[in-house]
């Protein structure tokens, strides 16, 4: 029987309007937010984060939104101290810069087509990802992935196969707030701005392995990777079914809110806060229960 | 290592609806621009797509061509289902959103606009016709190189063993915001694109998809294999691309070093060839340093426009045309030559047993493609 091969998440950063760095997000995993809903509604997010310009020298900074400014400021904090010419990075985003594309649906609104040429680069999807480049003047492959609210599902999809092909690579994500979403009528979305970065380095005997796909909770309770799991990160549905089981229960919404890009963060909760042991990793996606386990 | 090989493919462009109206319409010459009135300019691209199918009012533009795209080489894939799929769109629903977001704002109504457009839409739309057939997918958007990367990915992962076989699509629909945002950049032709000449004064939007079949064991007879797929940024700048090439240079030489081939063996390359001055002049340049004169340069923009994030997957469905023909098609009437002893002033009969395929997009995102032909 062949060993297990998993993939490590190391280099990681966190950040939102309240929460700046790892300290700040270890002590709200010691004071368990994570684990307890109670505490969701008074961990406010607001939809701007202060000083997010601060560590930029180039005057380029006052033409990035809060997409691109997230994103360059949470590479900075994580992946880059080890980051390698070669290393790809990959930006999953279900609605990228929608601030940006909202602003220039307000103007064609007005019949106003003097677009100011600066803001129509930022409207593309990967623009965060040019912007750090190009301060940073670095070469490394950059891919953009976006799904709407499908992008949990595309992330599963990607990553299980990317972790296969053996060379290390970097995982960005993050969400901006917009006007768009204020004329949503069926999905009243809390999108925030909330951002994570991480590098993910295959072929190791500890990490996250995707687990499979299951049609129901009752499956997963059968599951020796549940079974054996010290710990179970849950999406914000599941979270609520499995808040009476014996297990440490955890989930990233009170950091992301309903940002559709949820599974990212909750993949990097056991490295960032060194969960020991096994833990499994759940998440519904139409009826369907995909799991990934975890071995630290 | 597998070999990776493309076993079926098919167009939506200016051109028309399949391979065959696509090489009719090469073969005939004719232009395909279409040169709105002032108070039509950001209503349409310069090269809209032909439908000679119904469309779907209820899913978006991009979901329509996806699915004809589907459709038009059903008879080839779907035996072979389950298959992944790798998605590319730059705009995605975006003209939806915009028509539905313009009344929104007047009326301070409300609508499901998640859920109904964004790309969201391309892969549900998947989904509700086609089902379990579909397995894995995901949409790359990185503007004008997105399809480059859809097919990088499906590469990349047949060559390893990962997947057998894959279906590899990029679509774009223009929107209002695309034409307008272009214009404001400055980089819109006056007159309609002639790219590689100079005269190119920029370059002219259009709109459509491709398809790629990939297989690692062919079913069908390939029409090419992949050999080498490499990308990279150039972190220099927003919109225009480094002056000294040397991201584009070392992205291309990645391609050919991966296909184990070398610089001479590539007689044929597909340029991303926008048209506008600054960024042939470049990818001219790159291409100069790198490749003997004689090296056949094209760009197909000058037939079916700029189709942005789906430019490469259509191209490269031109190009498996035009090899099957053993020509090389050139606009008519041309004008100068950025460098006549690299692109040729009209349609030549030509082939190369191996050819290069560029791709670059807003931030200096390179992807270069090396593939042999079969045909």
């Amino acid at each position: 029987m062949t060993d297990k091969k998993y993939a490590m998440i190391t280099d990681i950063a966190f950040l939102n309007s309240n929460s700046k760095n790892y300290e700040d997000f270890y002590k709200l995993y010691c004071d368990k937010l994570f684990e307890d809903e109670k505490k969701w509604d008074s961990y406010r997010l607001d939809n701007d984060i202060e000083g997010l310009r601060d560590n930029i020298k180039s005057r380029m900074k006052y033409y990035m939104s809060i997409q691109s400014l997230g994103v360059y400021n949470v590479i900075e904090q994580g992946p880059e101290k080890n980051l390698k010419d070669e290393d790809e990075i990959y930006l999953f985003s279900g609605f990228t810069e929608i601030g940006t594309v909202s602003t220039i649906g307000d103007l064609i609104a007005k019949h106003d087509y003097s677009l100011n040429p600066s803001i129509f680069p930022n409207s593309v999807h990967h623009i965060s990802l040019c912007y750090y480049t190009i301060l940073k003047k670095k070469p490394n492959y950059c891919g953009a992935i976006t799904d709407g609210l499908l992008t949990n599902y595309s992330f599963i999809n990607f990553i299980k196969n990317r972790i296969l092909l053996d060379d290390d690579f970097v995982v960005v994500s993050g969400e901006e707030d917009a006007s768009f979403f204020k004329y949503e009528s069926e999905n009243m979305l809390n999108i925030v701005p909330a951002f994570t970065a991480y590098r993910v380095i295959p072929n190791q005997k500890k990490g996250f392995i995707f687990g499979g796909c299951v049609d129901s909770m009752e499956e997963i309770y059968k599951l020796d990777a549940y079974k054996e799991a010290d710990a179970v990160l849950a999406d914000k549905e599941l979270f609520s079914q499995l808040k009476n089981n014996n297990k440490k229960i955890l989930c990233e919404y009170p950091i992301i809110k309903d940002n559709p890009c949820g599974i990212i963060f909750r993949l990097a909760i056991p490295f960032y806060f060194n969960i020991q042991g096994k833990s499994i990793l759940l998440e519904n996606i139409n009826g369907k229960i995909y799991y990934f386990e975890i071995k630290l | 290592m597998n070999n990776v090989y493309v076993t079926a493919y098919s167009t939506i462009s200016a051109l028309g609806v399949g391979n065959e109206e696509a090489i009719n319409s090469l073969e005939s010459g004719k232009n395909t621009i279409y040169h709105p009135k002032e108070s039509d300019k950001f209503k349409k691209p310069s090269f809209p797509a032909k439908f000679n199918f119904e469309l779907n009012n209820e899913i978006t533009l991009s979901s329509n061509f996806v699915l004809k795209l589907l459709s038009l080489i059903e008879d080839k894939w779907i035996e072979l289902a389950p298959l992944p799929i790798f998605l590319a769109t730059s705009t995605g629903g975006i003209k939806e959103i915009e028509e539905v977001y313009l009344n929104l704002v007047k009326t301070n109504q409300k609508y499901p606009l998640s859920k109904k457009y964004y790309f969201y839409d391309l892969y549900q739309s998947i989904k509700e016709k086609y089902g379990e057939k579909i397995t894995d997918a995901y949409t790359f958007a990185t503007a004008c190189s997105s399809a480059g990367h859809s097919i990088l990915h499906a590469y990349r992962f047949i060559k390893k063993g990962i997947i057998g076989k894959a279906l590899v699509l990029g679509v774009d629909a223009l929107s209002i915001t695309t034409l307008f945002g272009f214009d404001a950049l400055k980089l819109v032709s006056q007159n309609g694109t002639k790219p590689l000449t100079k005269e190119r004064d920029g370059l002219s939007l259009g709109e459509g998809g491709g398809i790629l079949l990939l297989e690692s064991k062919p079913t069908y007879e390939p029409i090419a294999e992949i050999m080498g797929v490499a990308s990279n940024s150039d972190g220099y700048h927003i919109t225009a691309p480094n002056p000294e090439g040397t991201q584009q240079k070392a992205c291309i030489l990645n391609a050919i070093n991966q296909a184990g081939i070398s610089p001479e063996d590539v007689k044929y390359i597909n340029a991303h060839g926008t048209g506008t001055p600054t960024n042939d002049e470049i990818e001219v340049n790159v291409i100069k340093s790198i490749f003997k004169p004689g090296t056949m340069t094209t760009s197909l923009k000058g037939f079916i426009g700029h189709t942005v994030g789906a430019s490469a997957i259509i191209e490269l469905g031109l190009i498996f045309e035009m090899n099957k023909k053993g020509k090389i098609y050139q606009q008519k009437g041309l004008g100068e030559l950025i460098d006549d002893s690299y692109i040729p002033k009209e349609t030549i009969n030509f082939k190369s047993e191996y050819f290069l395929k560029n791709s670059f997009g807003f931030g200096g995102n390179n992807v270069s493609m090396v593939l042999k032909n079969y045909l």
